[in-house]
């Protein structure tokens, strides 16, 4: 990857200004034209690099319960109990664990009511042996920014 | 098939149709052209300073928490990523929580609920471009806070992985 590459993917996740050019103001703190700039935004989105360019929203503020959820389940049932937790629109995140917690998904929900009733089903499948229901308690930390230019220093923060 | 029912009233007291439409076209992607805004005004058929002003409130009002790139992180050289779970008393859960979070390597880092089986209440999501690496920077860390019952689940398969779709229904 070319290191203009890395300084535009490192200033995309810092976030674009709420005005009418926000990507002519990047273009011109990075020194290109803004034309490149849209062009290398979109081989990069192309390439798999960037997932999406969009707006990212405070689930919580929005009335979403969300919670982490950990599963036991047994491999013969595995690709079922996932195909069917991945149906719901909530579910967000879900992977597989090397773990006996084989199974772990994110879930927001509109009320605390849906969240319990989506989970009595799931804990019913064929196949599930354990489920933990793991709200957050407290927040430390949540950080998506992954840098991409090594030498650009560790003060991202 | 996993019925939900969503009630739409809910919403109604916290965001207005107009601010539920700006939402679902931000949750997918921006129009990659020089006045982005312009583009979503005129297809929300408002004014782009309308637009700005709605943006700028659901930022004041922290809904919004910004408009940035998310990165597929495994192809951006992110090959290991780890969570690490550990059990700290309420004691020391807070100063440990701050002084864990400020490592360059953890990108989430949460207290959750425990059950008898699942004592571990703090979790912190890990990231190295290997498994060694990951490995090396979880030895300093139970080393330095004296951690003995700790454990580090690798997420070996993506089942998925999307953005959150607002005010629809529970399944597709």
């Amino acid at each position: 990857m070319e290191k203009i590459d890395k300084k535009i993917l490192d200033r995309l996740q810092t976030g674009l200004k709420l005005e009418a050019s926000p990507f002519q103001k990047i273009a011109a703190e990075l020194g290109i034209e803004a034309e490149e700039l849209l062009r290398r935004i979109k081989k990069l989105k192309k390439e798999g690099y960037i997932r999406r360019l969009g707006g990212i929203f405070r689930s919580s503020r929005l009335g979403y319960k969300s919670t982490l959820v950990a599963l036991k389940v047994e491999e013969k049932n595995f690709y079922q109990v996932a195909e069917i937790i991945n149906q719901h629109s909530g579910v967000t995140h879900n992977y597989r664990r090397d773990h006996q917690l084989n199974l772990w998904f994110t879930l927001s929900t509109t009320s605390e009511l849906e969240q319990d009733n989506f989970l009595a089903q799931i804990k019913a499948l064929p196949g599930v042996k354990e489920l933990y229901q793991l709200p957050k308690e407290k927040f430390f930390k949540l950080n998506v920014f992954f840098k991409m230019e090594e030498e650009a220093g560790d003060d991202h923060e | 098939m996993i019925m939900n029912n969503i009630s739409d009233k809910k919403f109604g007291e916290i965001v207005d149709e107009l601010d539920k439409k700006i939402i679902k076209v931000l949750e997918t992607d921006i129009p990659l052209t020089l006045n982005p805004y312009q583009k979503i005004a005129e297809d929300l058929n408002i004014d782009r300073a309308e637009l700005l002003t709605r943006l700028q409130k659901l930022k004041e009002r922290k809904i919004l928490k910004r408009i940035s790139a998310i990165l597929h992180h495994r192809d951006s050289g992110y090959q290991a990523n780890g969570m690490f779970v550990c059990h700290f008393s309420e004691q020391e859960i807070d100063q440990l929580g701050k002084e864990i979070s400020k490592l360059e390597a953890v990108s989430h880092c949460y207290q959750r609920q425990t059950y008898q089986n699942w004592p571990y209440n703090f979790y912190a999501m890990m990231h190295a471009k290997n498994k060694e690496e990951l490995e090396k920077k979880v030895n300093q860390l139970v080393e330095k806070y004296k951690i003995e019952d700790y454990q580090i689940l690798y997420s070996t398969e993506e089942l998925k992985k999307t953005s959150m779709k607002y005010f629809g229904c529970g399944v597709k």
